[in-house]
């Protein structure tokens, strides 16, 4: 009987000593996790982090988990998921990395055509600022949910574009960073649900079927160098925090354009990007402790997220309509909605909306051109609120 | 803190218009240089 006891003891002495309710609340994260596991493979929602992030939050709850920090005997053991997270989110240097290799993906071509299309892209970021706007009434009322500064990380949930979201939160040190991300990629997924109905919500049919000429495509090679360090420059000047944000993916579509480092730039889009995406995504799993995450912030969080999607699509597409009252060729408003940074699947979700209404109209390229505008735009988002928002 | 984050929101939608038009221009410039040099080109040939 003894020796049963000592059995058991050493093999379930960790989830013996923990509390009951410890108990229940770490089930929970296993539930949180498979489920984001389930998504991310059966669903095939932002597979990339939500199956790391999954996964990770299974390892952070186990009792005692050796994947993270633990205090025994009054030594702090070091666990190599927050070691991580010290060597690659703390600092920064995980996003910034990653937005290498989004640079270098990314081809601004139909943009650099037509650059008129930028100013939907700073429209679309409106649903930010509209949730940081919320979020902060939410502080203002009540002051131990929300500060300014987690109403800011709240609100770049709009940004749609992760390694922006995560910079800020831990920029601004925010408690809500496991749920900022999960909001944040769950929703990224999800856009071609989201943003259908909130354009059918904001325009009538007879502007839906608006046509759209013909773009030139066309850019001289120079041209496309020069882009990357004219805004880099720009922003950089305007909204000095931006610097790193912009500059890193900027470098990274250099790299793409200048034609003589090939290597470089598939490096950058493939290894390089492929690399960070498995660390961070796994990593940020830190911040999915069941103390931090399972609060009822979590799902305030949720809720403004899914609002700062649907105010960035309204948002752009009234900027199109506003634009259409002064124009004599009118631009289908539905592509203001593409100035969000989800790319590519904006762009797809408003072609097809376009297709469906006129099987003759092809917004593809325009709404293309929209969605990597959004891209820079984002970010430039993302460095005005590091400006405009004070540390803690 | 509302006051504070409408003045954020003032900014921050004034401050990316404000950028992104000085990109748009800028980029408008190039492409117009670009078409420049090129019918410079075609007219020479």
């Amino acid at each position: 009987m003894e020796t049963l006891r000592a059995f058991a003891d050493t093999l379930f002495g960790s989830i013996l000593e923990t509390a009951a309710a410890d108990n229940i609340r770490m089930l929970v994260m296993w539930g949180i996790g498979i489920l984001l596991i389930y998504l991310a493979i059966k669903k095939d929602m932002e597979p990339a982090l939500l199956l790391p992030m999954g996964f990770g939050a299974i390892l952070v709850n186990l009792p005692f988990s050796g994947a993270i920090d633990q205090w025994a005997a009054g030594v702090l053991e070091k666990g190599p998921l927050s070691e991580l997270f010290r060597a690659g989110i703390a600092n920064e240097l995980f996003p910034l990395i990653l937005f290498i290799g989004i640079g270098a993906m990314i081809d601004f071509g139909p943009l650099l055509a037509n650059p008129k299309l930028l100013l939907f892209g700073a429209a679309a970021q409106f649903g930010i600022f509209f949730t940081l706007l919320m979020a902060a009434a939410v502080g203002h009322f009540r002051p131990d949910v929300f500060s300014l500064q987690d109403a800011a990380a709240v609100g770049i949930i709009g940004a749609a574009d992760g390694p922006t979201a995560i910079f800020l939160a831990n920029y601004y040190d925010t408690q809500y960073m496991g749920a900022i991300l999960v909001a944040a990629y769950s929703y990224m997924a999800l856009v071609p649900i989201i943003q259908p109905p909130c354009i059918r919500l904001v325009t009538s049919p007879k502007e839906r079927r608006i046509r759209m000429p013909a773009m030139k495509t066309e850019v001289k090679p120079w041209v496309r160098i020069s882009f990357p360090i004219v805004v880099s420059i720009l922003a950089g000047v305007v909204a000095p925090r931006s610097a790193a944000l912009v500059g890193f993916l900027m470098f990274g579509n250099l790299l793409r354009e200048c034609g003589v480092l090939k290597s470089l730039s598939e490096t950058a889009q493939t290894t390089l990007a492929n690399l960070i995406t498995i660390l961070l995504g796994l990593t940020v799993a830190v911040k999915m402790q069941a103390a931090q995450f399972l609060t009822p912030q979590t799902l305030l969080i949720m809720g403004l997220g899914l609002f700062a999607f649907v105010f960035d699509t309204i948002g752009g597409v009234l900027f199109a309509k506003l634009l259409n009252l002064f124009l004599k060729q009118k631009i289908n408003p539905m592509i203001g909605a593409c100035g969000i940074s989800a790319f590519p699947m904006s762009c797809r979700v408003v072609h097809k909306m376009g297709l469906k209404e006129d099987p003759q109209n092809f917004l593809l390229m325009h709404a293309a051109g929209v969605n990597v505008g959004g891209q820079i735009a984002s970010v430039i988002a993302g460095g005005l609120i590091l400006g405009l928002v004070p540390k803690a | 803190m509302i006051t504070e984050a409408l003045r954020i929101m003032g900014f921050g939608m004034g401050g990316i218009f404000f950028v992104m038009g000085m990109i748009a221009a800028v980029l408008s410039l190039l492409n117009r240089q670009a078409a420049r040099k090129n019918s410079a080109d075609s007219a020479k040939d």
